[in-house]
């Protein structure tokens, strides 16, 4: 009876076991449809013309046509000149800025022309008040620090326009922020897919450090938002203690913002922010976050920082009731294996995808069942398989 | 027909005759046995390759089973409860990558039935194995499922108590998913192990 017994609680606790350990699942079909690394790692998607993709990677600016094809390289990094910041400007010029300092701090930027390479070189900014170039987006947004005595401010710079002929570069004009109060500048937002966008919102958040003593140091973020259209920003009036990773605006103008460590914060322009929703899944800066509508759901697609894990799908119904889902199927096929570095959206749930180290996909979201882990959520094209609009 | 059937089967046993000694086991005699070599991926079979949208798969490498060839070690006992009949139990660590270089890994645990039908200076276990493995994938991705083996190994005791074997089979493990979203994807995997084996008896 005693062995009976014994035997009863070893079998319970082998069932315990296989009900708590499991999680996530569908292995075999990640394994069976795994890929071998390509030897390129996408930084930037700086946009599509035509049937050409031209793309910011480790090693340079290139371009290539459909399915990785005709790969030219328009820009080599060498070691001085390493390409961090790419944007496509008036459909005809690739702005560039790089690790070289002294363009940083002499208000130059690099300009590759993709009809006349004749005009390529380095251009100077006409705009007065920058004093380091902090970074440049794929819609043509400088963002620029100001040093003027003990004052120092930001300025985000907008709608460059380039002279070939005098070699500069003059923005339409720039959205101040003071650089008071201790705050530090954190990082500029765009929401996936739009980063081309010369309309809608971008995020530019700053960070203050609250307490500090030997054993602890705490944060809180300001998060401005952007108003594209109108250059204007607007403070949440709730401060957060924790560093967002990406945002998404719905068609009701609310904003979600989701945290590096997991958080969703609902909120709108100018007023507070309402955390939502806390799942111990981590997300690196600008990571991949895709807004899906269909019915009344928000549907936010998510990759976290972890290479080989699924995509999460974040479900807020109008209630602000959230729930996840784990995708590996269809459109999450491939973006399960590796980690998302920059995407750009050919249209309404389908994107360019590029990885970090396995190639580019294009992928197609089908919103009535964005949360089914099947083949009937969407599509996605192998690696280095994807296809261009022409 | 009958004839030919017996002839054969005698053929077939007349080595196990010229091997077979007077019983090197009896009840109560215990072996400890470790075991390190390779795994080859030799299938995985999709149970709805229409849900999941793939075909069965062969073979290492992109585009068969997207596994390379891996390694693995495990430690097991066996108490015989005959002269030709043990019991006991295996924990074994396996890993292999996939195409991407993601870590697949599998820990095997399990009841093993082992028949000796040869045993003395050359013993030739043949092993049924029943039981659990804990699957990880990458890092966040993990399953506990079960466990079956067979095994056939050839072990040479170059001393009284120990020696030295080299062993083949096929494991079979099921991905069960838990979810029911998930169960299109529900598959079988197959293993060929080959591995080396040092074994200590008494």
């Amino acid at each position: 009876m005693k062995i009976k017994s014994r035997l009863a609680l070893f079998i319970s606790a082998l069932l315990v076991s296989v009900v708590f350990l499991g999680c996530d699942g569908n292995i075999l079909s990640s394994v069976a449809t795994s890929t071998a690394s390509v030897d390129i790692s996408y930084q930037n998607i700086i946009g599509v013309l035509s049937s050409t993709v031209y793309y910011q990677c480790d090693t340079g600016i290139f371009s290539s046509e459909a399915k990785a094809t005709n790969q030219v390289q328009l820009v080599t990094n060498t070691e001085d000149n390493i390409v961090r910041f790419s944007a496509l400007v008036d459909n005809k010029y690739i702005l560039y800025a790089t690790n070289n300092q002294d363009d940083a701090t002499g208000k130059k930027l690099h300009v590759y022309d993709i009809t006349d390479t004749g005009n390529n070189g380095t251009y100077t900014i006409t705009n007065t008040g920058i004093t380091t170039i902090k970074g440049l987006y794929n819609n043509g947004y400088l963002l620029a620090e100001e040093v003027s005595g003990s004052q120092n401010s930001y300025h985000l710079f907008y709608t460059p326009k380039i002279d070939p002929i005098e070699k500069t570069i003059t923005f339409a004009g720039s959205i101040g922020f003071d650089y008071a109060e201790g705050y530090n500048l954190a990082n500029f937002y765009q929401m996936t897919g739009t980063e081309n966008a010369t309309t809608g919102y971008a995020l530019l958040s700053f960070v203050k450090e609250v307490t500090s003593d030997s054993s602890s140091t705490s944060y809180l973020y300001r998060n401005y938002v952007i108003d594209l259209d109108n250059h204007t920003s607007t403070a949440f009036t709730t401060e957060i203690a924790y560093e967002t990773a990406n945002f998404v605006v719905d068609s009701l103008s609310n904003f979600y913002l989701l945290t590096i460590g997991g958080r969703i914060f609902k909120g709108v322009s100018g007023g507070s922010l309402t955390q939502v929703a806390y799942n111990s899944y981590y997300y690196a800066t600008n990571a991949f976050m895709y807004l899906v509508t269909s019915g009344t759901n928000n549907y936010l697609v998510t990759k976290s920082t972890t290479k080989s894990s699924a995509l999460i799908v974040y479900t807020i119904t109008n209630s602000d009731s959230v729930s996840t889902t784990s995708i590996r199927k269809g459109y999450g096929l491939r973006l399960c294996s590796d980690l998302v570095n920059a995407t750009y959206q050919i249209a309404e749930n389908d994107l360019l995808v590029a990885t970090n180290e396995s190639g580019m996909v294009r992928i197609t979201i089908t919103p009535a069942s964005v949360t089914s882990n099947t083949i009937a959520n969407g599509t996605s094209t192998d690696f280095e398989k994807y296809t261009l609009p022409l | 027909m009958k004839k030919i059937l017996i002839a054969v089967l005698l053929s077939l046993l007349v080595p196990v005759a010229a091997f077979a000694s007077a019983t090197e086991y009896k009840t109560g005699s215990m072996m400890f046995t470790f075991k390190g070599g390779a795994t080859v991926p030799a299938f995985i079979k999709f149970f709805d390759n229409e849900g999941s949208g793939l075909d069965d798969r062969f073979w290492p490498g992109e585009g068969n089973t997207g596994l390379n060839v891996g390694g693995f070690f495990s430690l097991s006992f066996e108490g015989f409860t005959t002269p030709y009949l043990s019991l006991g139990g295996e924990l074994g660590y396996n890993f292999n990558y996939d195409a991407g270089t993601v870590l697949f890994s599998m820990v095997p645990f399990f009841f093993k039935l082992t028949y000796y039908p040869i045993q003395g200076d050359f013993d030739m276990p043949i092993s049924l194995g029943l039981g659990f493995s804990y699957w990880k994938y990458g890092t966040d991705n993990s399953l506990m499922t079960l466990y079956a083996n067979v095994d056939i190994g050839f072990v040479y005791y170059f001393w009284k108590d120990w020696g030295v074997g080299i062993h083949t089979g096929l494991w079979l493990a099921p991905e069960l998913n838990y979810t029911k979203t998930d169960w299109v994807n529900n598959a079988l995997l197959g293993m060929i192990p080959v591995t080396l084996s040092v074994t200590y008896r008494s």
